[in-house]
């Protein structure tokens, strides 16, 4: 196992060589096969030690959640009790279906705010992924800024577009957030459209919301916002809802 | 095992920790750590899950892409190499996405999120996934290390010097520290030599 390299490569690894001895790595590395076989070795050892550890990690992760959930099932027999006597008295409460078909509430229900699709982590951010920065610290006014120069520049960059709609939509100016999101194509204007339909819906504008969510439905772009809309229809349009109400 | 809604009682349960103080829960180890993951998980899995999910992930593939994603952000976090440009959040998200993209790379349902973006280098997590292949053979070849010899060679590959190695794991000097290195080193390459079959998962 012990060659005339061992110690030389352990230095190596160690970082420990001097200027001359890396030239001299360097050149065994290209010429000398045992040499090379041997630093394989090495290089394959470290890799082993490295994904073993966060092979290691993952398990600890997976059993923490495992365990936590576990636990929760438990505890949540109890709460089901509770919620159980809670809900029966509930039952007789016509109120409270009045509650859970208000707008506002089929709103909070459905609204998340949008995630990021755009930044990598690269040491040399790009102007989106500065604007992105900014939306994920959710400094939302200057957001708005960097989204809408870009806008400006680049007026058909969609994902800037969608982005300024949600930043506008954190921001609270939800009027412009629906002007601006009802004007995104391509890729995005699914899922922008969404939004529209629940800024809508939040206003009050339901004849509105439903338009938007029927135009979701028939262009038909992306199946999981197709059944998202779908879904706030039917509560929208339930019977039992217009008797509540 | 999915749980994409966070039961009531961990809502309850779930209380803010800051990003900086969840970096030193890590570095700390032990309960500490498992509390740090016990937050990451309640704050961030649903949401990280759920993503992928719209990537056309299966929940299993999301999931596993999930646990692989902290693992390796714990290791940045301990190599020092997080240095909190961005949220945890951010940070832990791309991860995720990079590794589940790596490893169930397949045809996106919508191309919000371009192939050529994530193959960017980024070395935020390691270039080879965690397969169970993979994980089978790793158990394996590590069978006959002794854990002193682990935990030393686990932070020699985490690029800590032998000084720090000492002071974390108590040895008496740098020097123990680097004769141990050596031969438990020497140890797991006697192992490959003799698996070249499992040496070849780590190509």
């Amino acid at each position: 196992m012990e060659t005339q390299y061992t110690a030389f490569i352990e230095r190596y690894f160690d970082e420990n060589l001097t200027s001359v001895e890396l030239i001299e790595y360097q050149e065994l590395l290209k010429t000398n096969l045992d040499f090379q076989k041997e630093v394989e070795l090495f290089e394959k050892a470290l890799k082993a030690i490295r994904l073993k550890h966060i092979s290691d990690l993952k398990d600890r992760v997976q059993s923490i959640r495992n365990k936590k959930i576990n636990s929760s099932k438990s505890s949540n027999l109890g709460w089901m009790r509770i919620a159980a006597s809670v809900m029966l008295l509930a039952v007789v409460s016509l109120g409270f279906y009045a509650q859970q078909y208000k707008a506002s509430k089929l709103y909070e229900e459905a609204y998340t705010p949008a995630g990021d699709y755009i930044t990598n982590m690269d040491a040399d951010m790009s102007t989106m992924e500065k604007a992105m920065e900014l939306y994920n610290k959710e400094k939302f006014t200057y957001a708005i800024d960097a989204f809408a120069e870009i806008g400006n520049t680049h007026p058909e960059n969609q994902v800037a577009k969608f982005y300024l709609g949600q930043s506008l939509l954190q921001a609270g100016q939800a009027k412009q957030a629906i002007i601006t999101l009802s004007e995104v194509s391509g890729d995005y204007q699914p899922e922008a459209l969404w939004y529209v339909a629940l800024t809508q819906l939040k206003m009050g504008t339901e004849t509105a919301a439903l338009e938007s969510l029927e135009r979701i439905i028939s262009e038909n772009e992306d199946e999981a916002f197709v059944i998202k809309a779908k879904g706030l229809k039917r509560k929208l349009k339930s019977p039992f809802r217009k008797l509540v109400l | 095992m999915l749980c994409l809604n966070p039961p009531i009682v961990l809502m309850f349960e779930s209380k803010k920790i800051s990003d900086n103080e969840l970096i030193k829960m890590i570095n700390q180890g032990d309960n500490a750590m498992n509390q740090a993951i016990e937050h990451l998980l309640d704050t961030h899995a649903t949401k990280i899950e759920g993503y992928l999910m719209k990537q056309n992930s299966s929940p299993e593939e999301a999931e596993d892409a999930l646990y692989e994603g902290i693992a390796a952000f714990i290791v940045n976090v301990q190599r020092g190499t997080f240095n909190g440009q961005s949220t945890i959040g951010t940070y832990l998200t791309s991860i995720c996405k990079g590794i589940w993209f790596k490893k169930f790379q397949r045809m996106m349902v919508h191309k919000k999120w371009e192939a050529a973006e994530l193959e960017k280098p980024q070395n935020l997590y390691e270039e080879t996934v965690i397969t169970k292949e993979l994980k089978a053979g790793l158990d394996f070849l590590m069978t006959n290390l002794k854990d002193k010899c682990k935990e030393v060679l686990q932070l020699w590959s985490m690029s800590f010097n032998m000084t720090e190695i000492a002071e974390r794991l108590d040895y008496t000097s740098s020097q123990v520290v680097m004769n141990k290195k050596n031969l438990c080193l020497k140890e797991l390459r006697k192992q490959l030599a003799d698996n070249p079959n499992l040496a070849n998962l780590l190509v």
